[in-house]
């Protein structure tokens, strides 16, 4: 199983802000795309399911061309997308925020039970509204959310934004798990959390890929330059 | 004296009743998918005909004449979700997001609805006959509650009941809470934010002519009667706060109640000032209604 994308350009508005992005992410991998504030990372996640424009590339799932789909079909075609900020539907409750993820996946009827095994919090919060949690119980939320359709590649964005470290941990070690039955592709700004999960890395910068390996294979200088700036 | 006041208080809960009809589906279209609809009350003028014209269809009915009530509620909430769906489809979905031009373009398809009227069954009024079962009071003491008003009150309460467990209860309510709370992250999730917007315009079309049949049984029906309650509609919604049922309940009992004892202390133009009056003062202390929704994309505009 596998997420190709290949020469994806994005605009917003006027502007471009892709130039021709070209990654694949694997099943059995975490793939991540690092790249400073603007590089362009939150855009190809949007324009992956569709929320911006994009007037050319290709995006593959398992084969399956998913560009000129709306973001709705994308979704149903088995894509799991842990929105930055976690966008938690802040009225709806915990029950009904993984209940909504499973529109996803019209086969999913219930919230199946290995998403509690992982967040156990969840559980316990069933009945509390979305907008009630702290932000690391939010992100559990989230990823929960995208699980639960039983998508084929699991897209995450910022996963580590404005959380305390002992959860960040928790979440490495959850996505870390997950690369066994789903492609990973995780968006970071976090360097050291990516590099340490990742096992294959792409940088981004000004819309474009600019270094491509394993995070032992990349060349450090240029890393830490293209992050620093 | 105290009579009095109590059947004006109960004529003000009637007023809430239909205008609460009338308003939810303009709020919760408006907190869904930010357009202004002024033809909404235009989906109150089509299920007011609609009843017309069924119990027209029972006229030569003799004793099962009163059937055509059961009938009329149906058909015109059928006829105006139709009617809405087609209005959505062909005109609402172009003006997304774009709320000055909707309400320029709704205003004149008001126009043009009021026109069609005008030309199907002309420019005079017309009069729905109330069944024998609705007619008269329930004397309670000397206080007489017209029967008609009764109903209403009961049709309204049935309908907020079934809007409570559509909306809370099922599937497809939550996700147009979805839609409404975070539209582009409920699309991402797999959620078909077009048919809920589709779906939602269409009910919210047919509960106002739901409010249309009950109006027949209270006043005249002609091609103008959407007017006379767009803007206590609008009032409602903006009173209760944007996209909510339960504001929309409490937008309503204000308006109503308040119309009804302002135009009982004063008279009747004087106390449609007043409420309005009463509306903008509630509106310096909470300026987005009373039971606002706090929707991301209303924040960012």
């Amino acid at each position: 199983m596998a997420l190709e994308i290949k020469g994806l350009l994005a605009t917003y508005g006027e502007g471009m802000v892709l130039h021709g992005v070209s990654l694949t992410a694997k099943k059995g991998k975490v793939t991540a795309l690092v790249g400073r504030n603007g590089a362009g990372k939150t855009t190809t996640l949007k324009a992956l399911m569709g929320l911006v424009e994009t007037p050319r590339g290709s995006i593959r799932l398992d084969g399956r061309e998913l560009m000129g789909l709306p973001a709705y079909a994308r979704a149903r075609a088995g894509i799991g997308y842990v929105p930055q900020g976690r966008e938690i539907f802040p009225q709806l409750t915990v029950g009904e925020n993984l209940e909504l993820g499973m529109e996803a996946n019209p086969e999913a009827k219930e919230v199946p039970e290995g998403v509690f095994e992982t967040f156990p919090i969840l559980r316990e919060f069933l009945n509390r509204r979305g907008g009630d949690l702290s932000g690391g119980q939010q992100q559990q939320l989230a990823i929960a959310r995208a699980l639960v359709a039983a998508p084929r590649a699991l897209v995450l964005d910022e996963p580590t934004e404005g959380i305390q470290p002992s959860v960040v941990q928790e979440i490495g070690r959850v996505i870390t798990a997950l690369k066994k039955d789903v492609a990973v592709l995780l968006v970071e700004q976090y360097l050291e959390f990516a590099l340490d999960i990742a096992d294959d890395v792409y940088v981004i910068e000004k819309g474009e890929i600019v270094q491509h390996g394993a995070p032992d294979e990349l060349d450090q200088e240029k890393l830490k330059e293209t992050m620093s700036l | 004296m105290v009579e009095t006041f109590i059947m004006q208080a109960f004529n003000g809960i009637s007023l809430s009743s239909i205008l609460f009809l009338a308003a939810v589906g303009l709020a919760v279209t408006f907190g869904l998918m930010h357009i202004i609809n002024m033809a909404h009350g235009e989906f109150i003028m089509v299920g007011a005909y609609t009843a017309y014209v069924v119990q027209n269809a029972f006229a030569g009915a003799g004793a099962a004449f009163g059937l055509y009530v059961p009938v009329a509620l149906v058909l015109s909430f059928a006829v105006a979700a139709l009617v809405g769906a087609v209005v959505e489809k062909l005109i609402v979905s172009r003006l997304y997001g774009r709320v000055a031009d909707s309400l320029l373009v709704t205003w004149g398809l008001s126009l043009v609805l009021q026109q069609l009227a005008r030309s199907i069954f002309g420019s005079p009024n017309v009069g729905v006959t109330v069944p024998g079962y609705m007619e008269g009071s329930l004397m309670i003491g000397d206080i007489a509650l017209p029967y008609t008003r009764i109903w209403i009150l009961v049709i309204a309460l049935l309908c907020l009941l079934a809007l409570y467990l559509f909306m809370f209860r099922t599937r497809f309510g939550r996700t147009v809470r979805a839609v409404m709370q975070n539209r582009p992250t409920a699309a991402a999730l797999g959620v078909n934010t077009r048919r809920v917007d589709s779906v939602t315009f269409a009910l919210g079309s047919g509960l106002a002519g739901l409010a249309g049949c009950a109006l027949t049984w209270i006043g005249l029906v002609g091609p103008s009667l959407g007017q006379n309650y767009i803007t206590q509609a609008f009032m409602t919604v903006v009173v209760g706060g944007v996209g909510s049922v339960f504001g929309s309940v409490f937008g309503a009992g204000f308006i109503g109640i308040g119309q009804s004892i302002f135009e009982f202390l004063t008279d009747a133009s004087l106390g449609q000032a007043l409420i309005f009056l009463a509306v903008i003062v509630l509106l310096q202390f909470r300026p987005k209604g009373i039971f606002s929704v706090s929707s991301r994309s209303l924040e960012d505009e």
